[in-house]
């Protein structure tokens, strides 16, 4: 996997490409929006990281011109603002999705490796989702395991949903709050712990093996293997 | 800060100057009403003296008419002797203005037919001729046959010094009384406003207990000093609380900061020794409270600066449905129930603030119960108000200290070793206060009640 880093802090930028090196990623650095520009247009890439405060030219002009030139790169963007019209803004000029500053490298990486799949192409519109045994109906909004009907609540329907389009994939807590509450503030992780166990103690009776996983100091992971 | 500004003319200026306009006012008026009064009094007597003359002149020419000249000379003679003329004067001349008859000795050049006109003319009295003003009017009688009656004009004179006199005493008295009395009058605002400068001075120099006397006559004055005062009282409980939010603040920052470098320092004196993941665990654990920190000033800071403009129609009851909703699973994790008795509240405000709101009162109320007890959350609408209450069972809080629970970082455990970063209320209060709202802690024997009521539309 190849991504773009485009941040003008050399400490930060040298820290994501470090960490993604540990996962195996290869990761080029620019340092100005007009080098991330260029590189972005000239390299092909997997997924692009995207400061807003860039010299020469700010990320979400650098975003608008990519998008301009009908490149369809995955883009997170990376911003030390944080207030809902920020990210309003940072989508609508194209990004695929917005961290804000100060991040962990759990949050980073799970949300690039959200916004790859999303781009891979998921165009064909699936109207029920499987995970090993576990079944979602998303019309009849329905859950079974095992031919074993579940009783969900609409939180715990829609937290589902979105494991199970992430499935295999590490989910943290704020990708859940923004998924199933849309609140802009954060209620702190016990609150949603508190609603994950619920939902697991639903899916996964004692004699039913282990669905959703904890990924210590990261989140959740919903995997079937 | 420069000090130039405040220094300052002496503030009596503006009395002076006040008093001087109602002097020049007073003194005005006072001319104006005795001219008009003099100017009336000398056209009635005028008007009154040229009936007379006139009246004479006409008996004169009559019996000039009747009786010839020589008759009217004694005529005139007789009625000047008999003494029941007093203060007229008579002259009837012939050819080259020669006297005939009359108490006139000369021609005077002054008098004119038809008019009454003032002039000079020697007259002859018991202590020899005299040169007396006289008001008269002349005719002519025949040829070489002229008449002149007139009056001596010693009234119109008088009258006209009086006129004079009393013009400059009253002046002389009315400026007197009026710039006496009117500084007396003016100094009261300027000296207020002096009072004011001062107190605002003391006040900026540090004195933030200063404020303005109120004199209690309940006029505009006393108005001006109750909205300064309260001012005042705003600002010395926000340096108070500012103050005690930056203490508070560098106590929260310090101790998370205080235990990673002393963990740091710990592995780098032990070596590998120590177990590295914990130590890296404990120290994001320690991070993560700091940027708690700061999500809850900024949250705090946004919340401070919202303004009436992004309202919008909301019902809180719904809104606290949401609230209720993420929070009962950990309520019945803790083993407390949390009820809701939602009646529709429907208000004006933002549904972001108002849901963290909602949700910092029931995260508090959980903290607090104990097991098995129950939290109501309740909305109703009542009158033209909108309601909010959240009750508990814990410990509560003593009403002396409910006034600092609402502070920022204002916890009542002085050694700050409990849970919660001491924001949690202030939010509260915050909220309250940009949708124009009241924020109440009662008690709810046992445990605490937090209530808030806002307007239904709040403008």
């Amino acid at each position: 996997m190849k991504l773009l880093i485009i941040e003008d802090d050399a400490v930060t930028a040298g820290y994501v490409q470090r960490g993604l090196a540990e996962l195996g990623h290869a990761c080029d650095h620019a340092a100005t929006g007009l080098d991330g520009l260029t590189a972005a247009l000239t390299n092909t890439y997997d997924a692009i990281i995207l400061d807003r405060n860039l010299p020469q030219l700010d990320g979400l002009s650098v975003l608008r011109a990519l998008r301009a030139e009908d490149n369809k790169t995955p883009v997170l963007v990376l911003s030390a603002l944080g207030q809902v019209d920020d990210r309003v803004q940072g989508l609508n000029a194209g990004g695929d999705d917005y961290l804000t500053k100060p991040f962990s490298f759990h949050e980073l990486m799970a949300r690039i490796a959200a916004i790859m799949r999303r781009g891979g192409g998921g165009a064909a519109e699936t109207t029920v989702l499987r995970v090993a045994d576990l079944e979602l109906d998303l019309l009849r909004r329905t859950a079974t395991r095992g031919g074993r009907r579940i009783d969900l609540l609409t939180k715990e329907f829609q937290l589902l949903e979105y494991f199970m389009r992430h499935a295999g994939q590490v989910v943290t807590r704020t990708m859940l709050l923004e998924a199933a509450w849309d609140y802009s503030f954060h209620p702190g992780t016990n609150v949603i712990d508190v609603h994950i166990s619920r939902l697991r103690a639903k899916i996964e009776q004692e004699t039913e093996t282990p669905l959703l996983h904890t990924v210590r100091g990261a989140g959740y992971q919903l995997d079937g293997q | 800060m420069g000090n130039s500004w405040r220094t300052r003319r002496q503030p009596h200026a503006a009395a002076f100057r006040g008093a001087l306009w109602i002097t020049l006012i007073a003194v005005a008026t006072t001319v104006a009403a005795l001219s008009l009064q003099h100017l009336q009094t000398a056209k009635l007597l005028d008007l009154e003296l040229k009936h007379l003359v006139e009246g004479e002149l006409e008996a004169l020419t009559a019996r000039h008419r009747d009786n010839g000249s020589a008759r009217l000379a004694t005529y005139i003679d007789q009625q000047l002797t008999s003494g029941s003329r007093r203060g007229v004067v008579y002259m009837l001349a012939g050819a080259n203005d020669q006297r005939l008859a009359g108490n006139g000795l000369a021609w005077p050049k002054g008098a004119r037919e038809g008019v009454v006109t003032i002039f000079e003319i020697p007259v002859k009295t018991d202590n020899g001729p005299r040169v007396e003003r006289v008001a008269g009017e002349a005719r002519w009688l025949g040829p070489n046959r002229r008449l002149l009656v007139g009056h001596l004009a010693d009234s119109r004179i008088a009258l006209g010094r009086k006129y004079w006199i009393s013009l400059i005493l009253s002046v002389a008295i009315t400026a007197g009384l009026s710039l006496t009395l009117g500084w007396l009058v003016s100094r009261r605002g300027p000296s207020f406003i002096t009072q004011v400068a001062k107190t605002a001075d003391r006040f900026l120099a540090g004195h933030l207990d200063e404020r303005l006397r109120v004199s209690g006559r309940d006029d505009e004055f006393d108005r001006l000093s109750e909205v300064v005062n309260a001012c005042f009282e705003e600002i010395e409980c926000m340096v108070g609380s500012l103050r005690a939010a930056t203490d508070g603040l560098a106590h929260d920052l310090k101790t998370p900061l205080t235990r990673i470098k002393a963990r740091i320092e710990l592995a780098a004196l032990t070596g590998q020794s120590s177990s590295e993941s914990e130590v890296l665990a404990q120290t994001a654990a320690d991070l993560d409270s700091i940027l708690e920190l700061m999500n809850g000033l900024l949250a705090l800071a946004r919340a401070d600066a919202a303004s009436a403009q992004s309202f919008e129609a909301i019902d809180l009851a719904v809104v606290v449905q949401d609230a209720l909703d993420l929070y009962t699973p950990v309520a019945e994790d803790r083993n407390c129930r949390l009820v809701g008795e939602l009646r529709a509240a429907p208000m004006q405000g933002i549904r972001a603030l108002l849901l963290h709101m909602t949700a910092n009162l029931i995260d508090n109320a959980i903290k607090h119960s104990p097991t098995g007890s129950s939290i109501i959350v309740s909305t109703y609408s009542q009158g033209g108000s909108i309601h909010l209450s959240v009750a508990d069972n814990g410990p509560g809080i003593p009403s002396e200290h409910r006034g600092l629970a609402l502070r920022r970082f204002g916890r009542l455990d002085e050694s700050r070793s409990t849970l919660g970063s001491g924001l949690g209320l202030a939010l509260v209060q915050t909220v309250a206060r940009v949708h124009r709202g009241q924020f109440t802690l009662s008690d709810n024997h046992p445990g605490l009640v937090a209530e808030l009521s806002f307007n239904r539309r709040a403008n």
